[in-house]
């Protein structure tokens, strides 16, 4: 479901680029520094965006520094280092501890399992630190399995749970802040693009397999591609209004690039992929 | 005391939104109370800063519908862009009431759709349609769509109100293939394909941003030559270049 939050490299300068590696970079090193090596292997775009994010909203002092590390050991790379980098690994390793549960518990997964007892020391320190998020993320994402495993074939609840999900996460660092609500819907937004984009894109594969997709219904109508273009578009304006409301000015470049293209770099793949293939 | 709010910021009334931002982080910086040991004068200047800047920028992205009839949102996201700010619904008119500003902050690219108070809703044609137009105005969604699911007979009314309920509890992609439905089934209809164009307002703006970032590979595809929308379209094209001049995208 993560991994559709990124950049397209085709829109950003060479310094916009490296910047946002940094940031990856910098919170690769926050999971680690907070949650050992375990911790780095929960390490998503997803989380990385929401730290910048929260970096350009509220401009903390940050450190850059320079170093290389077992996935580039030979030159050294910038890393960006702030106060929310802690909270960005912090919902790394919630989320991925409650996947990997919910995994374990949908498919019998042996190392959805394994993984989920890795984390399981982590996470206890991240729950301790935010009760309220963990629970919602525990409770939300069960909800889905639940919906996904009743078979409902409608995609808006689903997506609508992903994205209180989501929007949980994004508010909850500074809860009191006058931002907060606009953060939240945000990541409500964003949740359900997410929750869509990634049924939009399993839909074949699932259709083959016999598997559950609450699209499936949808995909029968003879305007399915434009409705899920329209949809996603709708989901995504909305994220964007919530954004744009935002007095983010540092790193715009990086934050629009990624809503307003990104997001659709897996979509647009998908469409080229097929466009080939028709051509042949 | 009530200010003008491009004074209150140091902005020219055609400041564009990243101008405004810019303006606000700067004045954060100087009154931010934690950062001026909390002292009562800086918090009652951050106080006009925040309403200042919720003003400008707040009232364009939520636009003049105000109203949430449209779901448990903050306040309308599928709001019109250029819609006047003097209007009834604007929920910053308390506060600012003798300013008039009519719309004329310089980005008026909205469709001109007239509120929603305005329309003139044609009578829901069965009793138990026109039922479920009460439940919908009286903002029952749920219970809404619970009478929808009874009814056998669905004409292109049942699918708009359909729309409507399912938008009213957060069902986006519900609601759209409601009213896409409704559109196709009686393209004549002028509430339809306002409702239809209400919600893709922001997706409008949205695509607009787009176009000066779009991955290249989405321009190559045929599928959106598929274009239902075509057919009932009132969308001006905004030049934003995505479909090459095909119109493929409209």
């Amino acid at each position: 479901m993560f991994g559709y939050v990124i950049i397209n490299k085709e829109g950003l300068s060479q310094e916009a680029v490296t910047r946002y590696e940094s940031y990856y970079c910098g919170l690769c090193r926050a999971l680690k520094a907070q949650h050992g090596n375990m911790g780095r292997t929960t390490l998503s775009y997803d989380m990385s965006f929401l730290y910048i994010l929260l970096s350009s909203l509220y401009e903390p002092e940050e450190v850059v520094q320079r170093g290389t590390c077992l996935l580039h050991p030979s030159k050294p790379r910038p890393f960006i280092l702030n106060e929310f980098a802690a909270y960005a690994a912090d919902m790394n390793i919630a989320l991925a501890y409650h996947k990997c549960k919910d995994n374990w518990q949908d498919e019998r997964k042996l190392s959805a399992l394994a993984q989920a007892g890795t984390l399981k020391k982590a996470y206890a320190r991240v729950q301790k630190k935010y009760p309220e998020v963990c629970t919602e993320i525990a409770d939300c994402l069960h909800e889905i399995g639940k919906v996904e495993h009743e078979g409902l074939l409608a995609v808006d609840l689903p997506a609508n749970l992903t994205g209180r999900m989501l929007g949980c996460i994004y508010a909850s660092f500074r809860p009191e802040d006058i931002w907060s609500d606009t953060l939240r819907e945000m990541g409500e937004a964003l949740g359900r693009f997410i929750y869509m984009m990634d049924a939009y894109e399993d839909l074949p594969v699932d259709i083959r397999k016999h598997n559950f997709n609450p699209l499936r219904t949808l995909a029968e109508k003879e305007d399915y591609e434009l409705l899920c273009r329209q949809g996603m578009e709708m989901l995504m304006a909305e994220c964007t209004q919530a954004f744009e409301v935002l007095p983010v000015v540092q790193d715009m470049d990086i934050l629009r690039n990624v809503l307003y293209s990104g997001v659709w770099g897996r979509y647009a793949a998908i469409q080229k992929k097929r466009t080939e293939k028709e051509q042949k | 005391m009530q200010k003008d709010p491009y004074q209150v910021l140091g902005v020219s009334r055609d400041a564009t939104d990243d101008e405004i931002k810019a303006a606000y982080r700067k004045l954060a910086k100087k009154y931010h109370p934690d950062l001026n040991n909390g002292s009562e004068a800086a918090e009652e200047k951050m106080k006009e800063i925040n309403e200042a800047y919720n003003y400008l920028v707040k009232g364009k992205n939520q636009g003049s519908y105000g109203q949430s009839s449209y779901g448990g949102q903050r306040q309308n996201p599928y709001g019109q862009y250029g819609g006047g700010y003097g209007q009834s619904g604007d929920p910053f008119e308390d506060l600012f009431r003798n300013w008039g500003y009519g719309g004329a902050r310089g980005n008026t690219t909205g469709q001109g759709y007239s509120r929603s108070t305005s329309y003139t809703e044609k009578e829901a044609d069965t009793p138990e349609l026109r039922a479920v137009r009460t439940a919908v105005l009286a903002k029952e969604y749920q219970k809404a769509l619970h009478m929808l699911a009874g009814i056998a007979t669905r004409p292109a009314d049942w699918y708009y109100w359909s729309a409507r309920a399912n938008m009213g509890m957060g069902n986006r992609i519900a609601a759209l293939n409601d009213i896409n439905t409704a559109v196709r089934m009686d393209p004549e209809r002028r509430e339809y394909q306002q409702f239809l164009a209400q919600m893709q307002a922001g997706s409008q703006e949205y695509t607009r941003n787009r176009s000066f970032n779009i991955p290249s590979a989405i321009c190559s595809n045929p599928c959106m030559t598929l274009c239902l929308a075509n057919a009932v379209c009132n969308c001006a094209c905004n030049g934003c270049r995505a479909c090459s001049g095909t119109g493929a995208f409209c």
